[in-house]
């Protein structure tokens, strides 16, 4: 008779897992549909207001990839961004080629520069290799604004942006976002999240279990700066804009920072959330000169004080709430 | 829990995508069919024209917004006055309404503000005021989304890389012509004919020492050029010993005010003072050279944009330029700068263009803007093929003052003839060699 109860409720918690699992997906096939279709159906500005969302939570996501999953604490993520930013600005601009190939290309410069740096940069740790970061940063800043191939300070107005519609790039920055949450999903269902959280725990046990801490930080590092390229590129094409120094300005890993605590570091919903608080926060408060940085300051303090874990990491505590799941289940038997 | 209730889920999520697809096919078959005969096309409702404002009103551009608000309190009753300006469509008077956004300095701020008040605000125009950093993104964003704009400040070769424009109208000045009134004013002086150059590495650094080097060396001059510094920069022992080994008379400068206020402390620390310096950007306002402390502004040559002395009139309420300057003198206690002939401008072109379009039509506005012919505080407004309405701007040296603590002489106009100069002649800094 007791056995019999065990499997009954085995079973029965078989059962809520599975339509747990299934609604989750029914769900977020509903909401990817409701997206895809956005520009049918919203106004221009929602579709803007996406769009941003869109590019930012990628932003946010190898960001998180970084100091979440692996540990790297990027103070100079906004590299790869001025990196894609330039390689859409000078290939549109200088050789009037198309537009996806400076979108690609902003990628492919970005990956490139992380494998060069990554040699000096891997041997610094902590603190080191994350001020280590920033100043790569600020030095590029310096380099751009001497360099008459990109016209020095003066930068580019990418006219070449002009007559694109907010749906064009809406679809753009779709891709990148939803691809930029796909790809962590598949990241963490792989060997190599296995080998991140394993290093995330302990990284000597890692190692000792066999796992190549150095390719693996590299590898991840890598990743996160082709897509961190490419969404630099793909915001260029809405921003329209490019001067050195706020191409490879501190303020687009403050945005990082913000969006990834506030959602929940090392979570793959986190900078979803962060996003979607951080874009609608910001287009509110422009119209409030004097103290948008005050309020964005004390909205951050008081989530943090509150909720340390940022919003997800209190909602997966509290509740057990875990939207997108990398954890593997035990099928029905 | 069954299989059953699974599928009792799904059927549910599917019915509601189902309402939800009809719902969105009944809408769209409605856009497509038009307006049945008989009735009037609906006009959304509108109480004001609105005008969105992008300015750096926070951040290390601030000191060029410091009038903004003055201005635009003085002037909106007066456009306001007896209920706004006619529109056409609604056959009534719209009142003129800012809609306000803050740029933070910053060009990505810029262009995300000005993208929101495009399509959240929906405002009517755009106007971005001062600087590339804010001019260039507003008027990309205008570009994109079809709206007539109107940029106040910067240089035309910076502003016309993301041309040709059809939506964005400048009031901008010409680097080619300042950088040729600063000649002007070498040429009057005793000197040895050898410029040092301390430009920064920013837009207007570049551009402004490439521009220098062509103009002065075709009239005869000598460059001495250590090369281009990172904004930010502490130590300037080197580009000062180099002008000391080459003897240089002149300097030419641009930079922002923190580091000219380094720069020229280290000039007196280490003891050499040119007969003549020019610093571009750095000393536009007068509390900037306050700021310097002492006497340590007596003497420095700067581009002048604008002041009481211009011989103009503002569209809107009648004053000469010098009656605004002493508005505002009186009403801050601040002795006025070149803002607020740039502010004053804006707003008289934008009530001018809706009075004679007396639409909201966006199209027609912008036909309006192109046709702008008018007397303003900042003198004649006339957009030319490349949308530009190139506004005055001369050199001027400056000194102790009467009735504020620094004022400005007036030295070159030859390239604006209209502006007065002053009665007194370029002076050496004092304990120049």
């Amino acid at each position: 008779m007791k056995g019999m109860s065990i499997v009954k409720l085995k079973n029965e918690g078989n059962n809520r897992i599975n339509t747990e699992s299934y609604m989750k997906k029914v769900g977020i096939g509903v909401i990817l549909a409701l997206l895809i279709s956005l520009p049918f159906w919203g106004f221009e500005y929602l579709i803007t207001l996406f769009l941003l969302i869109f590019l930012y939570m990628s932003l946010g996501q190898m960001w998180n990839l970084l100091a979440g999953y692996t540990g790297l604490v990027s103070l100079g993520q906004q590299i790869f961004i001025g990196l894609g930013g330039y390689a859409l600005a000078v290939i549109t601009m200088k050789y009037h080629l198309p537009i996806f190939l400076g979108i690609i290309m902003g990628g492919m410069i970005s990956v490139i520069f992380a494998l060069i740096i990554s040699q000096p940069i891997f041997k610094m740790r902590g603190v080191y290799f994350t001020i280590g970061t920033w100043i790569v940063a600020e030095g590029l800043a310096l380099f751009f604004s001497n360099w008459a191939y990109v016209k020095y300070g003066q930068g580019f107005i990418i006219s070449a942006t002009y007559e694109l519609s907010a749906t064009y790039i809406y679809y753009i920055a779709f891709a990148v976002g939803i691809g930029s949450v796909a790809l962590v999903y598949f990241i963490l269902r792989s060997k190599l999240g296995l080998a991140l959280m394993a290093m995330r725990d302990n990284e000597s046990a890692a190692e000792v279990m066999g796992i190549e801490l150095y390719k693996t930080k590299l590898m991840c590092f890598l990743i996160s700066a082709f897509v961190t390229g490419i969404t630099g590129a793909a915001l260029y094409l809405y921003l329209a804009y490019i001067q050195p120094f706020a191409a490879f300005g501190i303020d687009w890993t403050v945005s990082m920072v913000f969006m990834v605590i506030i959602g929940g570091i090392g979570t793959i919903e986190g900078p979803i959330i962060g996003a979607v608080i951080y874009v609608i926060l910001k287009q509110y408060l422009y119209g409030y000169p004097g103290i948008s940085m005050i309020i964005l300051g004390v909205t951050a303090i008081v989530i943090i004080l509150i909720v340390p874990k940022g919003i997800m990491g209190m909602l997966h505590d509290k509740f057990g709430l875990e939207l997108i799941s990398v954890r593997r289940r035990i099928k029905n038997q | 829990m069954k299989k059953s209730t699974m599928y009792r889920v799904t059927t549910i999520v599917l019915a509601l995508l189902l309402c939800f697809s009809l719902l969105f096919i009944a809408g769209c078959t409605q856009k497509v069919s038009g307006p049945s005969e008989g009735t009037s096309i609906n006009l959304p409702e509108k109480d004001a024209i609105l005008i969105g404002w992008v300015a750096p009103l926070t951040g290390p551009l601030a000191q060029f917004t410091q009038s903004i608000k003055f201005v635009e309190e003085q002037a909106l009753p007066i456009i306001n006055k007896d209920g706004g300006i006619y529109i056409e469509e609604y056959g009534k008077k719209l009142p003129v309404k800012i809609v306000w956004a803050d740029s933070e300095s910053n060009p990505t701020k810029a262009s995300e503000a000005a993208t929101k008040l495009a399509l959240s605000d929906k405002v009517d125009f755009l106007v971005g005021s001062w600087t590339p950093d804010t001019i260039n993104p507003v008027s990309a964003v205008a570009e994109r989304n079809k709206i007539p704009a109107l940029m106040e400040n910067g240089p035309i070769e910076s502003w016309m890389t993301g041309g040709p424009y059809h939506w964005a109208f400048g009031n901008v000045f010409s680097c080619e012509k300042m950088m040729e009134s600063y000649i002007d004013v070498w040429d009057t002086a005793e000197t040895n004919k050898k410029i040092g150059f301390v430009y920064d590495n920013t837009v207007d650094g570049v551009l402004f020492s490439a521009l220098n080097k062509e103009k002065a060396e075709a009239r005869g001059y000598t460059i001495v050029d250590p090369g281009r510094f990172p904004a930010g920069t502490k130590d300037y022992t080197a580009i000062i010993s180099q002008f000391k080994k080459e003897g240089v008379d002149i300097v030419a400068a641009n930079m922002i005010t923190p580091d000219f206020a380094v720069l020229w402390k280290q000039f007196h620390q280490q003891g050499f003072i040119p007969k003549i310096f020019n610093i571009g950007k750095a000393m536009h306002f007068s509390t900037d050279v306050e700021a310097l402390g002492g006497d340590l502004g007596v003497g420095l040559l700067s581009e002048d944009m604008w002041s009481g002395t211009y011989p103009y009139v503002s569209a809107l309420t009648g004053q000469t330029a010098a009656e605004l300057t002493a508005d505002w003198e009186e009403a801050s206690g601040k002795p006025a700068d070149c803002t607020l002939g740039y502010d004053w401008s804006t707003f008289e072109v934008i009530n001018d263009v809706y009075t004679r379009a007396q639409t909201v039509d966006k199209e027609k506005v912008r036909q309006a803007l192109a046709e702008t012919d008018l007397e303003t505080s900042y003198g004649h407004m006339k957009y030319d093929e490349r949308n530009i309405s190139e506004v005055p701007v001369v050199v001027s040296q400056w000194k102790k003052g009467d009735k504020f603590p620094w004022e400005k002489n007036v030295l070159s106009n030859r390239k604006f003839p209209e502006i007065p100069i002053s009665d007194e002649k370029l002076f050496f800094l004092p304990s120049s060699e």
